[in-house]
């Protein structure tokens, strides 16, 4: 019933977008934002879809409307690691098509999204014409980038124990808490979170376990409750 | 005085900014090198030795740096003070760029592993370079993007691999950028910095360099690497001895 409902949302023009002046494309004039929405092709994916695949050519921007997506790279081994979540007002994909080079990581659906995929040709147009946009993009690859210097510095030298509190923490910041049930507001499985904190799902669900077990948090289903901030950001061993 | 700027300019022009990336920008977008050099009015060559800071984290960030000579290693400090190594930069790279690009402080620290000579480049110049010539974006994000790129690859690495196969692979990646003036394959660094690099203690992989030279993988001369069994190496950095055979 209710992705039936998801189904009939018609998708507003990118003006009408509750996150357009925070997105990337805050900078854009009235006849680029035009140009924007009427090039842009909106999609629903369902849980567990693939948006794109590692190695892909890349011809969209997707830009999210609604719902959760991960973007992980396969290790030799098959199995999984996340690099970054994405949720509504993101765009995912842009790396790729900036170089105009295949897809460096896969992105997959985590709840049901609604997404918008921008052809290269307005993205390319917009970038040669509108120098504040440019500003925008590199601004979001240099956060990206460093973001992702911390991940590894994290996984060389912290403990597992703290990568998965910190894991946590992040999840909570950016995804936010439910109102009603003070919990983590997303699912994830243990799997995923494992390969958030790069190890495996059994050390995952011990230390999930014992964090439960001490009161840090509270384990609802699949669902997580922070209980404990104070002690789980000193787990956490988080400076800032 | 603006003549005199120009004049200084150019005679540092002549030291060389061949491999630089400013000039294979300039090239590739049709602007000349006086072009260039009426915009970097500032820029100046400076020498490090080995051991001294480029940049330090946490201090304002000034400008960036185009290497000219030597190598650099651009690292973090973790936690307890300890050393991450992010990447090595070498002869036409840039650092800074993108602590530039969000005009913060300095997120990292970069110091010379061998004699250096930079190129430094201030920010304001740098900033009227974009302005006048926005394509150079276009550039920009094409190097912040090879890092990123190489970072989330480490990122995978690190979680899903030992560290006998992510030290193999950052020897290959090592080997791969030295190629064009080493034959042999010769690695010039510390045990420490390579420690440093893979995320490991010394001892550690003291232990593992002390197994590749037993296998004939590497052969040690004098502090410095060289890759003796080129497959063997790529064979182990792919994981493929874990497999059954």
């Amino acid at each position: 019933m209710e992705k039936r409902n998801i189904n009939k949302i018609n998708v507003p023009h990118c003006s009408q977008c509750d996150s357009f002046n925070s997105s990337m494309f805050c900078s854009l004039n009235n006849v680029e934002e035009l140009n924007l929405s009427d090039n842009k092709v909106h999609n629903l994916y369902k849980k567990g879809q693939i948006i794109f695949f590692e190695g892909q050519q890349s011809r969209n921007l997707f830009c999210i409307f609604s719902g959760k997506v991960k973007i992980f790279k396969l290790g030799d081994d098959g199995k999984e690691q996340i690099v970054r979540f994405a949720k509504k007002g993101d765009v995912i994909g842009y790396r790729a098509l900036l170089g105009g080079e295949k897809y460096f990581a896969s992105a997959s659906v985590m709840e049901d999204a609604m997404i918008c995929s921008l052809p290269k040709f307005t993205i390319d147009e917009l970038l040669n014409c509108n120098s504040k946009f440019a500003i925008q993009t590199i601004k979001l690859l240099s956060k990206d980038l460093r973001i992702a210097e911390q991940i590894i510095l994290n996984m060389a030298q912290k403990p597992v124990r703290e990568r998965i509190a910190e894991a946590l923490i992040m999840l909570k910041q950016y995804y936010g808490i439910d109102e009603i049930t003070e919990t983590i507001n997303t699912t994830l499985t243990r799997e995923e979170i494992a390969n958030i904190a790069g190890t495996s799902t059994e050390t995952c669900i011990r230390i999930l376990s014992e964090f439960n077990t001490d009161h840090i948090i509270k384990i609802i289903g699949k669902s997580i409750k922070i209980t404990d901030v104070h002690k789980l950001l000193k787990i956490a061993n988080v400076t800032e | 005085m603006n003549i005199a700027r120009n004049i200084i300019a150019f005679s540092e022009d002549s030291i060389g900014c061949g491999n630089c990336w400013l000039n294979n920008f300039a090239a590739n977008e049709n602007c000349s090198s006086e072009f260039l050099n009426k915009i970097l009015l500032n820029k100046e060559e400076k020498n490090y030795s080995k051991g001294a800071y480029l940049i330090k984290s946490g201090v304002l960030v000034s400008g960036v740096y185009c290497i000219q000579k030597g190598t650099v290693k651009v690292f973090k400090k973790g936690i307890k003070n300890k050393d991450f190594i992010l990447w090595v930069a070498r002869k036409g790279d840039i650092i800074g760029l993108n602590s530039f690009i969000n005009d913060e402080v300095y997120s990292f620290s970069a110091s010379a592993l061998e004699e250096t000579s930079a190129c430094f480049i201030p920010s304001s110049d740098l900033k009227i370079l974009l302005s006048k010539k926005p394509v150079a974006f276009v550039k920009l994000m094409g190097n912040v993007c090879d890092k990123l790129n190489f970072v989330e690859q480490r990122i995978t690495s690190i979680s899903k691999k030992t560290i006998k196969e992510q030290f193999a692979e950052i020897l290959i990646t090592i080997s791969r950028n030295n190629s064009e003036s080493d034959k042999n394959l010769v690695i010039n660094y510390s045990v420490k910095d390579l420690a440093s690099f893979v995320g490991t203690t010394k001892n550690y992989l003291y232990k593992i360099l002390v197994e590749f030279t037993d296998q004939k993988i590497l052969s040690v001369n004098n502090r410095k690497f060289a890759i003796s069994n080129m497959n063997a190496l790529s064979l182990i950095a792919a994981g493929e001895n874990k497999l059954p055979k």
